[in-house]
């Protein structure tokens, strides 16, 4: 109240400071103060005149010089009036009444004149005092205010310099920016208004009419004190009055592509005198530089990355995330989409349930993007997916290395890679590596098909076979059996299809049925070839084959062969060349026709046959290879009979060189006992050879066994081929 | 018979005298990758005359070069001097251009087998299955 009162003390000030307030007020209180006088006329001349003298004291004193000049007008006018009139008798007043009267009354208005004009100074000393004190205040402000403005990055600090300095030193209270770009405007960087701002600190007034939309349309500054504000905007008045606010500020600005006003609510009226119009003003442009410069500085910098992502071969997107009432991110809108991101979502599907602001986003498909982003725009964490599968319109979908990373508040980069090709590649070698698993399933079921399951047993004997097919052919066209026959004897076989591939493989195993099922069914070694060739004569084929059937209890190898290497008898140490007849080989219409022979396989004997990829060698003669292989088994002979002794002679035979062919050998070795680190020798007589003991001396049993050769080979004695025994 | 991979090898003329001329270099599907084959087909009158390593990487050239001459009723004669290596499918490739010559009445002859060759007809029971024809140069 007493705010109040004194409130209204300054506003009747002010009106008897005005011109009709010094007449109305100096001709009226005298006048009213007439009365008094006229009461009291007669008693004392003096004491109306210095009642009058007081009264325009005090009227001066409270109304001003003005008023107080009228009021001793006024005074003198009545005093005269009521003294000299003749209506009043005033004759009877003496002259010195009169003078003295006068002379009161005049030296009395100049003390009121010399006091008055002193209390003026002085007001006006402390008025100027004060007004300059609150422009160097402002004009500091200002400098302080730009200097901070300048340094503003983004319109939150924009806000904040507004909230906490400029509206305190326009006694504002309260503070909102409206920017009108190509939208409807929207208020931003509020202060005051706590109650009617949403959570991202904007608030949108739609098209109605403000201070503030009518400043930044003119471009004029819009001053109003209540009852303008009541006049001129209504509906806004009727709004401030809710909030307590009874004067209005609103100063323009340019912005980039538009327009903008900075508005300011006042708790009190205002006369909005020139210096704080000037001050206000002066913010509103430097406000507007500042939102200038920022957007200046953004729209380069979004340039700048637009430039780069352009240039850059993934497709890049820049979002910035759209966010509710309560502060959610419901939607990101595109920044910038570069040429290849463009592409991409051109090529690919619309998103499933994602409403973008342009109404796509670039990826779909698997599901989550948006989560991603939203992930990503709250916790700066960065994101990668790779591969992120992403359906096409119509298609297959398309792999993509996706990467999201935060480039600002509320701003994400989504940077996608076609990864097709990499991803096709991969399939393929996934698929091949597939493939060729199969394929090495099928061949080594194929192989295991191939080759005889078990080897038939034979009491007193080893029989071993072995087959390594080529580095670069899983399977091959060589082949080896063993069999028993009715009668209790062994077949074996070793055999050869010139070629490679499955077709050497069919007739492989054409070839090998046949010999089998014909030894099987008791036909004599050559004559079971003879057949096997006819047949094959019509097919075109090239086998040789080595064919030996084997009787326990003669001891005695019958062996026929049809282009076939020679094998090997090895016993006593020393191993020689079975040099025996060779047929054409099978399929080549040959006139000559195998033939069988005999030799004996002594105890502890060994009889070896092999394909042709065991001593063939591109450098060297055949001969040679067989040599080789003739001192490995000789080796071998006197080595230990470990279930691996074939491949060490395999190995030893082919040493270091390079085998581009399968090879196949078989084995049978008589009164071998692979249980005993060494195989019994020759000379050993009882005819089980699991029995033989190591007994008789080694050098004994091989001139034994030389002599025992010598008596098996004679027939072909012109045919053989010796090779130096090795000792 | 497949040559897995195209490798390339030596492809060389063989001049009357048996001599080879390196002439031209062409690119042959060969054997098993290891080594580079190096065969020479090299039609004659008559004939052909092979040189080098015949394996199943020059089984194919030489059955094609072999095709053009056992179409006609006339001995074919084959030169073997210069072959360092045969192996079966070389062997397989000779008998099957004598079959086919001997039906169409023909025959097919070699012509001075080298040591090599000699010994491998003799490991395959067909040292008797073709005439051979010694030169006189052979000798020597």
């Amino acid at each position: 109240m007493m705010v109040r009162r004194s409130e209204r003390l300054r506003r009747a000030r002010e009106w008897a400071r005005t011109p009709v307030g010094s007449v109305v007020i100096g001709v009226g209180g005298p006048l009213l103060l007439s009365v008094p006088v006229v009461l009291w006329l007669n008693a004392s001349p003096f004491r109306p005149g210095f009642l009058y003298v007081a009264f325009v004291a005090v009227l001066a004193a409270l109304g001003g010089l003005g008023c107080g000049v009228v009021a001793a007008v006024t005074s003198v006018a009545a005093l005269w009036f009521v003294s000299f009139a003749p209506k009043y008798s005033i004759a009877t007043r003496t002259a010195d009444d009169v003078v003295s009267l006068v002379l009161v009354a005049l030296s009395l208005a100049a003390v009121l004149v010399v006091v008055r004009r002193l209390d003026l100074a002085r007001l006006r000393a402390a008025r100027a005092r004060r007004e300059s004190d609150e422009g160097e205040r402002r004009e500091r402000l200002l400098l302080d205010v730009a200097s901070a403005l300048g340094s503003a990055r983004d319109r939150d600090e924009v806000r904040a310099m507004l909230r906490n300095t400029i509206v305190p030193a326009a006694s504002a209270s309260s503070v909102a920016v409206l920017e009108l770009g190509d939208g409807p405007g929207t208020y931003g960087m509020i202060a005051g208004y706590d109650d009617v701002v949403d959570a991202g600190g904007t608030y949108s007034v739609g098209e109605r009419r403000t201070p503030a939309r009518v400043s930044a349309t003119t471009g004029s500054p819009v001053y109003l004190d209540e009852p303008d504000l009541g006049r001129e905007f209504p509906e806004i008045a009727r709004i401030a009055t809710r909030l307590d606010e009874h004067a209005r500020a609103a100063v323009p600005f340019e912005l980039l592509g538009g327009r903008g006003a900075v508005t300011f609510g006042f708790s009190q009226r205002q006369a909005f005198p020139e210096e704080l119009r000037r001050f206000l003003e002066t913010i509103g442009l430097l406000v507007g530089s500042t939102l200038r410069r920022i957007d200046a500085v953004t729209r380069s910098e979004e340039h700048n990355l637009a430039v780069a992502f352009d240039a850059m071969l993934h497709g890049v997107g820049l979002y910035r995330a759209v966010r509710d009432e309560a502060g959610a991110v419901v939607d990101f809108e595109v920044r910038h989409l570069n040429r290849q991101a463009t592409e991409l979502r051109e090529r690919l599907a619309p998103a499933d349930g994602l409403a973008a602001s342009d109404g796509s986003f670039p990826l779909a498909g698997d599901g989550g993007l948006f989560e991603a982003l939203v992930e990503v725009v709250e916790s700066g964490e960065p994101f990668l997916r790779d591969p992120w599968w992403s359906p096409v319109a119509g298609g297959e979908p398309v792999p993509f290395t996706v990467q999201v990373t935060k480039s600002g508040p509320d701003q994400v980069l989504l940077v996608m890679r076609d990864v097709h090709a990499r991803e096709a590649q991969r399939r393929e070698r996934e698929a091949s590596l597939v493939r060729t698993a199969r394929d090495r399933a099928l061949i080594s079921r194929l192989e295991d098909a191939l080759l005889p399951d078990e080897l038939p047993a034979l009491p007193g004997h080893r029989i071993r076979g072995l087959y390594r097919a080529a580095a670069h052919e899983p399977v091959g066209g060589d082949w080896y059996d063993a069999i028993h026959l009715p009668d209790g004897d062994l077949a074996l076989t070793v055999g050869d299809v010139a070629g490679h591939g499955l077709d050497a493989t069919a007739t492989m195993v054409f070839a090998r049925s046949a010999v089998r099922a014909l030894l099987a069914d008791g036909m004599a070694v050559d004559e079971a070839l003879r057949r096997v060739d006819a047949i094959m004569a019509s097919q075109g084929a090239f086998v040789t084959c080595w064919v030996a059937t084997y009787s326990p209890a003669r001891s005695a190898v019958t062996i026929a062969s049809a282009g076939h290497p020679p094998a090997l008898l090895g016993a006593a140490g020393s191993v020689c060349v079975l040099d025996t007849p060779v047929g054409p080989p099978l399929g080549v219409d040959a006139w000559r026709r195998p033939t069988a022979t005999s030799v004996d396989l002594p105890d502890g004997g060994v009889l070896l046959a092999y394909t042709d990829g065991l001593v063939e060698r591109r450098t060297r003669a055949l001969d040679h290879g067989i040599a080789r292989l003739v001192d490995a088994l000789t080796i071998e002979l006197d080595g230990s009979a470990a279930p691996d002794w074939l491949d060490r002679v395999v190995a030893r035979a082919i040493g270091d060189d390079a085998v581009g062919d399968d090879l196949c050998v078989l084995a049978l070795a008589r009164g071998w006992d692979f249980r005993h680190p060494s195989p019994p020798l020759l000379g050993a007589h009882d005819d089980e050879g699991d029995d033989a003991g190591p007994g008789d001396g080694p050098g004994d049993a091989a001139d034994q066994a030389r002599s025992k050769l010598a008596a098996i080979v004679p027939p072909w004695r012109k045919r053989v081929r010796r090779f130096p025994f090795t000792s | 018979v497949t040559g897995r991979q195209a490798i390339v090898g030596c492809l060389r003329w063989i001049g009357p005298d048996g001599r080879g001329r390196a002439t031209r270099q062409e690119e042959h599907g060969v054997h098993d990758g290891a080594t580079p084959a190096a065969f020479a087909v090299e039609p004659i009158d008559g004939g052909i005359v092979l040189a080098g390593e015949i394996d199943i990487a020059a089984a194919d050239a030489v059955r094609a070069e072999l095709a053009r001459c056992t179409s006609a009723a006339r001995p074919v004669t084959v030169d073997l001097r210069d072959v360092s290596f045969i192996d079966s499918s070389g062997i397989e490739v000779l008998c099957a251009a004598r079959r086919d010559a001997e039906r169409v009445g023909g025959s097919v002859v070699l012509r001075s087998p080298s040591d090599v060759v000699v010994r491998v007809l003799e490991v395959t029971g067909l040292d008797d299955l073709f005439p051979i024809e010694w030169s006189a140069a052979d000798g020597s």
